[in-house]
């Protein structure tokens, strides 16, 4: 009996106790000071924080660009040689649309359908380049570092298009066969491990599908978008 | 006398057992807290909050500051360029063209009508399927540019001839900047080709709902404003053919 009573108490205490706690807790988060956050929103807050320091950090650059892009003009500008800067920016924002040829080191890159058979389940869609294979390897170039890419010899700009049509793909609208050849212009060693490291795209449409992918290193020129 | 003896043993034991407990509860307290504290980095959670979130604020508004300047340095620019005694016919011909290059390259914000997709998915979900599958935004861009886009934009980034997009621990990056869902892909066009081309039977975005489960909705609007390309575009080892 007398054991039963003491533990009894000792329910009774311990209870009492969680019960505080928990009453203190409480009045704890009501006050402003001690607002609720769980760990995951605060690492989520924390997460945001390194983001905006960064687009922040990328900000500051660019308005450094501009500010020494300004400075250059007046330079220019006082010199009184308008004319002469004004075609220099012109030239510059040409490059950077597209619409001269260029020329440098990188990687032209030939991809052919594979030539096995197919096998049991498996759809002759598997084994053929479609623009989809295409969008995500020039995707990975431009990862790489790609300054200038082309497709069977159309550059590509922020409006090309790249379409599949049977067994040809049509780009910027004009319509070519096989083999699809991509010329980039970059760091000739890192556009080839753009497609052919063990991790990319590349890589699985050659083992997986047999897609045939030939690189070779070399000084390339790619010639302008022309519309 | 055996009696007694027998019932004092026990109470130890029962002490014994107590004694035990507690310290197991006061290891675990002790654990919970140090945990705790080795993530929110010593400080209680909601003090950490509070920084976290002041640190925000002064971030967001140090970022509208940069903003501004910059517009200010552009707007500088161009009214230096824009300068009365600068007005020749050449140099006005050359500044027009100028301006044409920089729409195309995306270097200038701009808005007309066109379409929006709002593109849906379980955000409950650990992680997004639409960030993990970001070929399937590629593809729409490139579907958006084949019905003859003008200029597209993906939440606040702008599709540009270098745009890239990439997973980069976990997050998904376009023009290097972070993209999160939910995700809203713009397009200044023909609205009416623009819709149907997304509307397209077994089109891009019934293949998104069939097989990912992605849902999208297309709107067309009179007004759309895209935003410009951030970023400067360098060549390093592209040089440009003389002729």
């Amino acid at each position: 009996m007398y054991k039963k009573k003491v533990l009894k108490n000792n329910v009774i205490l311990m209870s009492l106790l969680f019960l505080t706690a928990l009453v203190v807790m409480q009045t704890k988060a009501m006050k402003d000071k001690y607002i609720y956050t769980g760990l995951q929103s605060v690492a989520a807050m924390g997460e945001d924080v390194a983001i905006q320091s960064q687009e922040l950090n990328k900000m500051i650059l660019l308005k450094e660009k501009k500010y020494e892009e300004l400075q250059d003009f007046k330079t220019k500008y006082a010199n009184g040689n308008q004319t002469a800067v004004l075609k220099e920016t012109l030239e510059k924002r040409k490059m950077q649309a597209g619409y001269t040829d260029l020329q440098g080191e990188g990687v032209v890159i030939k991809l052919e359908d594979s030539q096995r058979e197919l096998r049991e389940g498996e759809n002759p869609n598997d084994l053929v380049i479609h623009d989809q294979d295409i969008l995500i390897l020039l995707n990975d170039l431009k990862v790489a570092g790609a300054e200038a890419l082309s497709v069977n010899g159309q550059r590509i700009v922020g409006n090309t298009e790249i379409k599949c049509t049977g067994a040809t793909i049509k780009v910027n609208g004009f319509t070519y066969g096989q083999p699809f050849i991509i010329k980039a212009i970059g760091n000739p060693e890192q556009l080839e491990a753009a497609v052919l490291s063990p991790n990319s795209y590349g890589n699985i449409l050659q083992t997986l599908y047999r897609i045939q992918i030939q690189v070779e290193k070399k000084e390339v020129k790619i010639e302008r978008f022309a519309q | 006398m055996g009696n007694f003896d027998k019932n004092s043993e026990k109470k130890a034991i029962n002490r014994f057992i107590l004694l035990i407990c507690s310290v197991v509860i006061g290891i675990g307290i002790s654990m919970q807290i140090n945990i705790a504290e080795k993530y929110t980095g010593s400080k209680t959670t909601s003090q950490r909050a509070r920084t976290l979130q002041t640190e925000l604020k002064n971030l967001k508004e140090k970022r509208e500051a940069m903003e501004k300047e910059i517009a200010e340095l552009e707007h500088e620019m161009e009214e230096l360029r824009g300068d009365g005694n600068f007005q020749k016919d050449v140099e006005r011909q050359l500044q027009e063209q100028i301006d044409k290059y920089e729409k195309r390259i995306g270097y200038k914000k701009v808005s007309g009508k066109g379409i929006e997709v709002e593109l849906f998915e379980n955000l409950e979900a650990d992680s997004s399927v639409l960030v993990n599958n970001y070929e399937l935004l590629l593809a729409l861009i490139n579907k958006l540019n084949a019905a003859g886009a003008e200029a597209i934009a993906v939440n606040e980034e702008r599709y540009v001839l270098t745009t890239q997009m990439q997973m980069e621990g976990g997050v998904l990056k376009m023009n290097g900047n972070t993209l999160k869902p939910p995700i809203v892909v713009r397009a200044i066009g023909d609205a009416d080709t623009l819709e149907a081309a997304m509307n397209f039977r077994y089109g891009i975005l019934w293949e998104m709902r069939n097989y990912y489960g992605i849902d999208a909705k297309v709107t067309k609007r009179n007004e759309l404003d895209i935003p410009r390309y951030n970023q400067v575009i360098e060549y390093h080892y592209a040089k440009i053919v003389e002729e």
